[in-house]
């Protein structure tokens, strides 16, 4: 809890002022987590301070909430280009990327609970950058991240929003975004390094190498080519259905196998 | 749609999905480099006529690929009526070529060089023929003025049929 406080506070999120006359503020709570590693084990505990975001009102309270992701089929062309090439593919994820967007609206919101100032119970807080949970910080962050890049040098892909191209040739260098994990691949590796710093020059960000997961995909590199698996997801899938040692089957679907509204069988017991 | 109210028939068909997941859990997309010659990108589509007994709508399925490597694939049920198949491969082609330009002008961009074509495979002589040749007549003059963008990307060279 007082690391979160720490990072907003250095982060200049807030600043303590009188409450505004007309607006009510929006009221903070803390979230806690138990976050687990692969084999299960509690590895850590978090906690993060989010606004009620859910009192906010469109037009009112923010304007523009949208923010672009990359589709699955860009991410899967991004890969195909990158075996096709040669290239090696690099994932990295920003730390807390939506307490870096500006917001350009006024949001005011209570003090934190367990952190109020003694002698300003009355005050609230003027938000100068977004807080997780309010409407708009997807979108602050979008805007954050883009004007980052282009002052990078990137141009953004105009059929793909959340695609980013720097350099020709064997110095081109692509970035596919997903809310706060960029996917990185290049011709030269002296690239993707030096455009790593950059960004770790900019934001608080983590290193994860050569991609390995990504939006529940397994990817594998070789030399020969890029590899996508879900095996995992599918294994839990099956261990929620409960059918982990099933006769496997190679075909999905009965073949000629017709299903109508007006089939006679018997209704599912649901309780079953 | 078949949410509500669901029998033993669709709990059957959805634990023969789950035994399928189960004999491909190792399977992927694999990604294989060509050195020699450059991908091309290549979209294919197909149709089923009438395969919804209760509306007789049909389905599409179209699949991308850039060389051999897959990208993208859908599934779909067909959002009006088609009256034959060549119709409903008509329609799919429609969707294919939809999903085919965006695909060359992002794959353009990502190259840096100017957004090139992609070549769809349609399964049907006479829904390749009406994309290429915007004649009307009687079987074709029904057809929702939407599904004849695939005439105009073929006219303009961004998608070829075959």
């Amino acid at each position: 809890m007082l690391d979160e406080m720490m990072a907003i506070e250095a982060n200049g999120t807030w600043e303590l002022v009188d409450p505004p006359r007309r607006s009510r503020p929006i009221g903070l709570k803390w979230v806690f987590k138990a976050k687990k590693d692969a084999a299960g084990l509690i590895s850590k505990y978090k906690a993060r301070l989010v606004a009620k975001g859910y009192v906010q009102r469109a037009d009112v309270d923010f304007n523009q909430v949208f923010a672009p992701v990359s589709h699955l089929e860009s991410v899967r062309l991004l890969l195909v280009h990158a075996a096709n090439e040669g290239w090696s593919v690099h994932h990295m994820d920003v730390k807390s990327a939506f307490l870096n967007g500006e917001l350009q609206e006024e949001v005011f919101v209570e003090q934190p609970p367990g952190f109020v100032l003694r002698g300003h119970e009355r005050k609230v807080l003027r938000l100068m950058k977004a807080l997780y949970g309010l409407r708009q910080a997807p979108c602050a962050w979008y805007a954050k991240l883009d004007s980052s890049l282009l002052g990078l040098g990137f141009k953004r892909s105009s059929s793909e929003h959340a695609v980013y191209l720097r350099g020709e040739g064997a110095h081109r260098l692509v970035v596919g975004v997903y809310i706060d994990d960029l996917v990185i691949t290049g011709g030269n590796i002296n690239d993707i390094d030096s455009f790593k710093l950059q960004m770790k020059g900019t934001f608080q960000m983590s290193d994860l190498g050569l991609q390995h997961y990504y939006l529940g995909l397994e990817v594998s590199q070789t030399p020969q080519g890029i590899t996508l698996r879900q095996s995992a997801y599918a294994a839990k899938i099956l261990q929620n259905t409960g059918l982990t040692g099933c006769n496997p089957t190679l075909i999905p679907m009965e073949p000629r196998l017709k299903l109508s509204k007006k089939s006679a069988a018997p209704a599912v017991d649901q309780t079953a | 749609m078949f949410m509500e109210e669901p029998t033993t028939e669709h709990l059957a068909a959805v634990k023969r999905i789950l035994r399928y997941v189960a004999g491909t859990l190792d399977y992927g997309c694999r990604y294989t480099r060509k050195k020699m010659k450059e991908a091309v990108l290549s979209g294919y589509s197909d149709s089923d006529l009438a395969g919804d007994l209760d509306t007789r709508k049909s389905s599409t399925g179209v699949i991308f690929f850039l060389g051999d490597n897959v990208i993208t694939w859908q599934s779909q049920k067909q959002k009006v009526v088609a009256l034959s198949s060549c119709e409903a491969e008509y329609i799919a082609g429609t969707t294919a070529a939809c999903q085919g330009v965006w695909l060359a002008r992002l794959l353009g961009e990502v190259k840096g060089k100017q957004e090139g074509a992609s070549t769809i495979y349609i399964d049907n002589q006479w829904a390749i023929a009406l994309s290429k040749n915007p004649v009307f007549h009687d079987r074709s003059k029904h057809i929702d003025v939407r599904f004849h963008f695939i005439q105009e990307c073929v006219e303009e060279g961004r998608v070829h049929v075959a």
